[in-house]
């Protein structure tokens, strides 16, 4: 099923052919009927008709932006005033956001209508929406198979035609991967060109909140609507310069020679490959020698950052809260009862990697390799647009498949997460399906700030594939 | 892993592990470590730096309204009288 692009829904409300009303409408019913659990919540008729109000009034006076009055949905751990958000855990399921994200504030600013929050990994720690407190997400392809994660519910929201646009967040591949299993675009912006104020934070040094839609001029819209510095992020930037499209990619070499590839998604690839060269691609292999192992320096970094992020949420603060006599016994009691097991899992060697004796060997060594990939990333981007590589190794796997062996679950973010460990922005656009009708992705990792590049490519990949 | 290290963790973390998980969560633990293990092997020149493109960020400290006060307090748990509730912390 195709959906309608963000610029051909802004023209018909604006020639009058429908109304934001009934776009929006539209769009809810079709969220209120769906069976995929891919929202936490849909925000109630009153409250979008509210907004629809808003979004009315700016088109009447002539204020109306490109998504003025379209439905977004947004992931369930990005602060909408006045309205729960819970990071799909039980830690905060009665938790209201007493401010607004800067994100969202821009959003509202250009009279977007927020239909809904939707479903994640709890605290987006996972890569398939299972370890959410509230229930798997399907995937619209394969109710049988994963949505990916952790950004799941946005992925299938989007693919299943429930909202024009989803916001993500990306720590290691959590827009990419799901946007890769849902046959949508996902886009891991530059780390610090969208404000995290009002994110609930992960790994700090990693997270991104990311534009997920239909199509790359989408995904272009909607992120230049929500992006810019901001004096409430510390790490936020000015987006710099646009680089320039050089029709040069380098793909790392050796990627394939580790196995795990599922064939047909490997075979898409190359005949991705081979349409580029038609179209006057020069596309070679490079050496990147620390590429695969910015997996292991992501599972110390991340679980280091996720144990300090994490150690607010102690029954004092936010949320709910165990009755227990001391005060220790009142942090460690909530902890252990409201966490899920993927995150105390996180938290517990995140806590081993930062304890005396061990912080050298593991955190230190990792932020040292982290600089070293980031410099080799560096280097070949000077010469080529982006490094390319399928988003994942594999189409979406089945629910259950991988539930009780984290290490391989782990492995479907060996290609999305080179780009967290670098800060650079990366892109995963829909590149065909298998003969199950499975969606394959590619992915371009491209130079910091090299946005506008990127989209040129994923346009590229939108007209060849 | 063993378990006496997994409680010695837990406890750091203010993490209530319950005794009959404490055996699969070190043997998850140790697993992903034995995966991670692997950049102990990596020769490295020493740089250090954490972000990209910024060291230090100041900003003038100005008071602007970001949520009500009030708000903020009710999203403790327990609360009374305009303040949060814990358990006695000094005997």
């Amino acid at each position: 099923m195709e959906y309608p692009t963000i610029e051909q829904l802004h023209n018909k409300i604006v020639s009058g052919e429908t109304t934001i009303k009934d776009v929006v409408q539209e769009y809810y019913d079709r969220a209120q009927a769906s069976d995929l659990n891919a929202f936490r919540e849909l925000y109630s008729a009153e409250d979008v008709a509210a907004q629809v109000a808003v979004a009315e009034a700016m088109l009447k006076n002539g204020t109306a932006t490109m998504l003025t009055g379209l439905p977004i949905a947004i992931k369930d751990n990005i602060l909408f005033a006045g309205h729960v958000v819970s990071g799909s855990s039980k830690m905060l399921e009665h938790y209201t956001a007493s401010y607004d994200a800067t994100v969202i504030e821009k959003l509202k600013a250009q009279g977007a209508v927020i239909i809904g929050r939707t479903n994640m990994d709890e605290f987006a720690m996972g890569s398939s929406t299972e370890n959410s407190a509230y229930g798997v997400t399907k995937n619209p392809h394969d109710t049988s198979k994963v949505p990916g994660g952790s950004s799941g519910g946005s992925a299938a929201a989007v693919a299943a035609g429930l909202c024009v646009a989803a916001l993500g967040s990306d720590t290691g591949g959590s827009i990419r991967q799901p946007a890769a299993f849902c046959g949508i675009v996902g886009l891991l912006p530059t780390y610090g060109t969208v404000s995290r104020h009002g994110l609930m934070a992960m790994g700090s040094s990693l997270d991104v909140i990311g534009p997920m839609t239909h199509t790359v001029a989408d995904a272009e819209v909607f992120y230049n609507a929500f992006k810019g510095e901001d004096k409430y992020d510390g790490t936020s930037v000015a987006t710099g310069e646009a680089h320039s499209l050089k029709k040069r990619l380098a793909i790392p070499k050796g990627i394939f020679n580790g196995g795990g590839f599922d064939p047909e998604l490997e075979k898409n690839f190359h005949d991705i490959v081979t349409k580029l060269q038609a179209e006057g691609f020069t596309i070679d292999e490079v050496e990147l020698p620390h590429f695969a192992d910015s997996l292991a320096v992501y599972y110390i970094l991340m679980p280091a950052e996720v144990s300090s992020n994490l150690a607010r949420l102690d029954g004092i603060r936010y949320g709910d809260r165990a009755e227990s006599a001391s005060i220790n016994d009142v942090y460690g009691d909530t902890r252990g009862a409201l966490f899920g097991l993927e995150v105390r899992r996180r938290i517990l060697l995140g806590t081993y990697v930062l304890s005396h004796g061990y912080y050298d060997a593991y955190y230190n060594k990792a932020i040292a390799l982290r600089a070293t990939i980031r410099k080799e990333l560096e280097a070949v981007l000077e010469n080529y647009d982006a490094i390319f590589t399928p988003t994942t190794p594999t189409p979406a796997f089945s629910i259950g498949e991988k539930v009780n062996d984290p290490v391989s679950m782990y492995l479907s973010d060996l290609f999305t997460v080179p780009a967290n460990i670098a800060q650079h922005p990366g892109l995963s656009v829909p590149s065909g399906k298998s003969s199950a009708g499975l969606p394959f992705g590619v992915q371009f990792i491209g130079a910091r700030s090299g946005e506008s590049v990127l989209f040129e490519l994923g346009k590229t990949i939108e007209n060849v594939r | 892993m063993n378990t006496d290290e997994i409680k010695r963790l837990a406890n750091l973390a203010r993490l209530s592990v319950p005794e009959a998980e404490l055996e699969t969560v070190g043997k998850d633990v140790s697993s992903i470590l034995g995966f991670v293990d692997k950049i102990q092997a990596v020769q490295l020149d020493g740089q250090t730096q954490q972000s990209a493109d910024k060291t230090n960020v100041f900003r003038e400290d100005v008071v602007a309204p970001l949520a009500a006060n009030h708000d903020l307090i009710e999203a403790a748990p327990l609360h009374q009288d305009h303040f949060v509730k814990v358990p006695k912390v000094i005997e």
